[in-house]
Formats: C-alpha cells, structure tokens, sequence
C-alpha cells in the first residue's frame, strides 16, 4: 500500500493552547479513513496543516512522498478538500466560484459542469453565491472538492448542518468516490456517520491520538448488553459489581457495559439478586460510539450521537 | 499558474459592483476637472495646455488618486480575509506565495487603470485645448515619479490590508496612516528633538510626496518655483538628489511588499 497521508508528530499551538499535540498516522491508498473527535479536538486544525492554511509548530508532514515545500505544492493539486463551513465568493455565481478552482487545477468548462451535474447545482449555477441555502453551499463546496478529479479527498464535517437527506446525499457521494477507488480523510464528531462511511478510524481527543485502526478491528472484540429497569444509577452501581462487565455506563437512561460472555442469563440472575427487576436485557455489536467512549473515559462533550 | 492567477484575480475583480462603483466616482471626478480646465481654457481664463498642463495632471492633486486606488486595493484584498476565500484558494490549490503574488498583480493593474485614465483623458484633453500632445523629458520623468509614488502607496495599503484583514478596519487604518499618523509622527519627532528632521524626510509617504513633485524632473519648474518664493519672501523649495530620491522610493517599495509578504506567509489563514 502506499502512503498518501504521513504525518510525525505534528503539533501546533496557538500561543498556550496546544489544539494538536505530536499526532502521527498514516492514511494509505484507497481507504476512507474517519478522523473522529469532539468538538475542539483539533481535527479542524489537522486538516489545516495538512491543506497548507495552517504552518505546524513542530513536526512534519508527507503529502504523496513529498518531502520539500515545492512537492508539497504539487501534491495539493492531487487533493481536493473542504474546510468547515463553505467559503466562496458571495458576489460570484456558483459557476464562477468553481472556474476560481478549475484555474488553479488547470481544469476546463466541461469539468465544471460535470462536477455541478453530479451534486445537482446545474440549474442554480448561474445564480450568486449568497443566495444558497446551506444545504446548497455544502454540495457547491463538494463540486469544488471533486473538480480536478483528485486522488485524494478531504472532507471536514461535511455533514455539518445538513437535514437527514443531505446526509444521505453525501454518504452515497462519499460512496461513490471510494468506490473509484480514492482515498478519502474524513473528520466528524458524529460517531455514528463515521462508522458507517469508514474503512479506517483514528480516535483524537484534545490533540491526541488515542488509537487508530480499522473500524472492523476496532470494533471488534467483547460484546454490549444493554440494560433498563429501575433507577439508572442504582442499576448502574449493581451491574458495576457483576465481574464480567467492563466499561460501564450509562446512555440516555440505559447502562451499558461490556461483558466477557454473550449469554446474559447469568447477569440477568446476578442484578435479580440484588433486587433489581430488569424490563430490559440486550447484546448488542460493539459500535465507534462504545469503543470511543471506553477510549476517553466516558462521555465526552460534543460527540454527536445515533439518531434514533 | 501564473496565468491562472491573472485569470482569477481579473474574474474576481471585474464582477465586484464595489470594483465599478469605485471605478466611476473616480472617472466621474477626474471628468469634471479636466472638462473645466478645458472650458475655462476655451474661454481663455486658463491655460490647461501641454506641455505646462502635465504638471496638474501628473503632479498636484495626486492625493484623491492614491485614495480612490487605495480604497479599491484594501476591498479587493482585506475581504478575501472576511469571506475566508483566501483560505480556500490555498485549500484550491494555490500556495501562500501564490496568493500573495495575486494581490501584488492588483498593484500595476490599479495603477494602469487609474493612472491610464487620468493621463489619456488630461492629456488628450489639453492636447484639445492647445497644440496638440507634447510631452518632453520632464513630463516623463514626472509619469515615473508619480507610478512610483503610486505603487509605493498602493504597497501600503496592500500591507494593511494583509496585516488587518477587515475591509473596513483597513480602509480607516490606511486613511489614517496616509493623511495623519505619518505626519503626526514626523511632525512629533521634529518637536522632540531637530536632529530628527533630516530623518522623518524619509519616512514613505514623505518620499513618495516628494518624487511626486513637478518641480523635482523639471528644472525650469523648479527655477520659476525659487523665482516665485524669492518675489514672495517664502522659503526656497527644496528639491531632493534626484539618485536618492528614486533609490529610496525603490527600497521603501521593496520593504513594503517584502514586509507584507512576510507578515503574511508567517500567519496562519
């Protein structure tokens, strides 16, 4: 596999807040690699070095093998991306602030209008900029990530105040773009977005890696059981006692514990002893969200949650 | 790239309706002073004919000429800060040099356009009025101190813009430094102490005021001025080594627009 993103301890701070603290990882060929953290973790900031609006205090950086600043240049022409909100010209029409792009990635008419038909913008093109709804300005920063055809795609919550629909629309894009077989970076606090999109994951928590892996092998080992029945912090304090559970805790009135067994009769009868009478008792797929939650101690701030 | 450089910066700038406002109140008020130096001319109370004309033209009065250019120059630049597209041109493709190299071209683009403007239309103007165009060595040396000056000027403007990346904060620091803070300073330094004065001469705005000076490229300009002073017992005007005065111009240009590159490069967009 080859490598399209390296970095090595990449750090930057901002006078005493250091937003990314010595992250290393690497995202090869063809994965869709999430890069998942709450609010504030610094994955923002990550995605600014690596699109060169932002100068690293220490570390490095590799975009496609390139070692000097002048690669470095030349490698970006290989990517497209989009940082948070979209930022275009609000005076220009939608078509002109993709032939800004298409100029510096030496791409023509026909480029644009293919890239305005795939996110549906051909018939709002000519009109201006700050007369798009967001949803609109989301799928024009997208035709503007995917104009030059690049072979590496950054996205940076891209699913950031979209209605439900504008998240499907851009799973399927995403979908589609790894299915061409490009490699796709993206970062999201919501959990759930990433394990469904995602081949690969990195876990970053106030600048820091805490773990990076496949999701497949992420995700992988001990079984959740879900329980309700009673008060949540009584139920939670006995299934704490119970000795196969793990990394218990509670969600949205449900405690939720890791256990070494997929049989739950056992700790079924264990909160019984206690005087507990449970309404309901499930094993379910160990998810991002429990992996995340283990990861950072439990429940920190910002992470977007399962839609019910 | 460089061409598609170019290709943005004009796409960006001639859709602006800020671009054109500014473009026409200029052109507006350029206009009406040439058209009523030519009328009083025709009714013989003036003699807004070349070659003697192309002191008003391309020496005094040259102050609402940086305004108007610099005021355009900040809106072009400082607002690519607001709207963050500096950041997605960059994101885009280009380098931060690249970027910087773009607004720099806005530089001689201005000056072309204003500078053209006002030349074409003076000069063709008188030429009307008089014998037609004539436009001698003085006339000459006066349309490059007064580029000069204008870029010089511009490189500032294009140095607060970068430096405060507001459209409206700029303008009001770039007015500020142009009509009072230079001045104030020289003005307070001299007071401190007399030795300062041979200094403050070389502050930028000092020098591209004074490469702007008729009398600085034509010496019969400047033979009348001293006659004038003398039959009025004013202080002789004082004209600059024309060697140190273009090399100084020059350098504080280079500094300027190196300093603004600088400034730039270093901060993150």
């Amino acid at each position: 596999m080859t490598a399209v993103i390296e970095t090595e301890q990449l750090t930057k701070r901002f006078r005493r807040t250091t937003a990314v603290d010595g992250i290393s990882f690497t995202v090869e060929q063809g994965q869709v690699f999430g890069f998942l953290g709450p609010n504030g973790s610094g994955k923002t900031t990550t995605i600014g070095m690596l699109t060169g609006i932002i100068t690293p205090t220490a570390g490095r950086f590799r975009l496609f093998g390139s070692t000097t600043h002048r690669e470095r240049v030349a490698a970006r022409l290989r990517m497209g991306a989009t940082l948070e909100q979209p930022n275009f010209y609000p005076y220009l029409t939608g078509r002109n602030n993709l032939r800004i792009a298409a100029n510096v990635k030496g791409r023509t008419m026909r480029d644009i209008e293919a890239v305005l038909e795939t996110v549906g913008l051909t018939k709002r093109a000519k009109d201006q900029f700050k007369t798009y709804s967001l949803g609109m300005k989301q799928r024009l920063a997208l035709a503007a990530t995917m104009l030059g055809d690049p072979e590496l795609v950054i996205l940076d919550e891209p699913a950031n105040g979209l209605d439900p629909e504008g998240m499907r629309e851009i799973r399927e894009v995403i979908g589609r773009l790894a299915d061409q077989g490009k490699t796709i970076f993206l970062s999201s606090h919501l959990l759930w977005e990433v394990e469904r999109t995602c081949t690969h994951v990195a876990v970053l928590q106030q600048g820091r890696i805490l773990r990076q892996a496949s999701v497949k092998d992420i995700t992988a080992g001990s079984a959740i059981a879900e329980v309700r029945g009673g008060p949540a912090d009584r139920l939670r304090a006995v299934v704490g006692e119970y000795p196969g559970a793990r990394a218990v805790r509670v969600e949205q009135g449900t405690v939720v514990a890791e256990v070494e067994q997929e049989d739950l009769s056992d700790l079924n009868r264990f909160i019984a002893e206690r005087g507990v009478w449970v309404s309901h008792l499930a094993l379910r797929q160990r998810s991002l969200e429990d992996v995340f939650m283990e990861l950072t101690g439990g429940g920190e701030h910002g992470m977007g949650e399962v839609p019910q | 790239m460089i061409r598609a450089i170019v290709k943005n910066e004009l796409l960006k700038t001639v859709h602006r309706l800020a671009f054109w406002v500014v473009c026409i109140v200029f052109a507006f008020g350029t206009t009406m002073e040439y058209v009523e130096a030519y009328l009083r001319t025709l009714a013989g109370r003036s003699s807004f004919t070349l070659p003697g004309a192309w002191q008003q033209i391309l020496s005094s009065d040259a102050e609402p000429l940086y305004i108007f250019a610099g005021v355009m120059l900040i809106l072009l630049v400082a607002n690519e800060f607001t709207w963050r597209t500096a950041r997605q041109n960059v994101i885009d493709g280009l380098s931060k040099e690249q970027f910087f190299v773009g607004k720099m071209l806005l530089i001689p683009f201005i000056v072309l356009l204003f500078l053209g403007f006002r030349i074409t239309l003076g000069g063709a103007l008188a030429a009307a009025a008089g014998d037609g165009w004539v436009m001698g060595g003085p006339a000459w040396r006066a349309l490059a101190g007064l580029t000069l000056a204008f870029i010089g000027n511009l490189a500032i403007a294009l140095f607060i813009a970068l430096a405060v990346r507001s459209g409206g904060a700029a303008m009001g620091v770039w007015l500020l430094y142009f009509a009072l803070i230079e001045n104030l300073l020289a003005e307070g330094l001299v007071r401190l102490s007399a030795s300062f004065e041979p200094v403050v001469k070389f502050f930028p705005v000092h020098v591209f005021n004074a490469i702007t000076r008729y009398i600085q490229h034509d010496p019969e300009a400047f033979q009348r001025a001293v006659a004038s002073a003398t039959e009025h017992h004013r202080d002789l005007p004082q004209i600059w080594d024309a060697g140190t005065l273009w090399l100084t111009a020059i350098g504080w240009v280079v500094v300027i627009l190196g300093g603004a590159f600088v400034w730039f490069r270093q901060r993150d967009l």
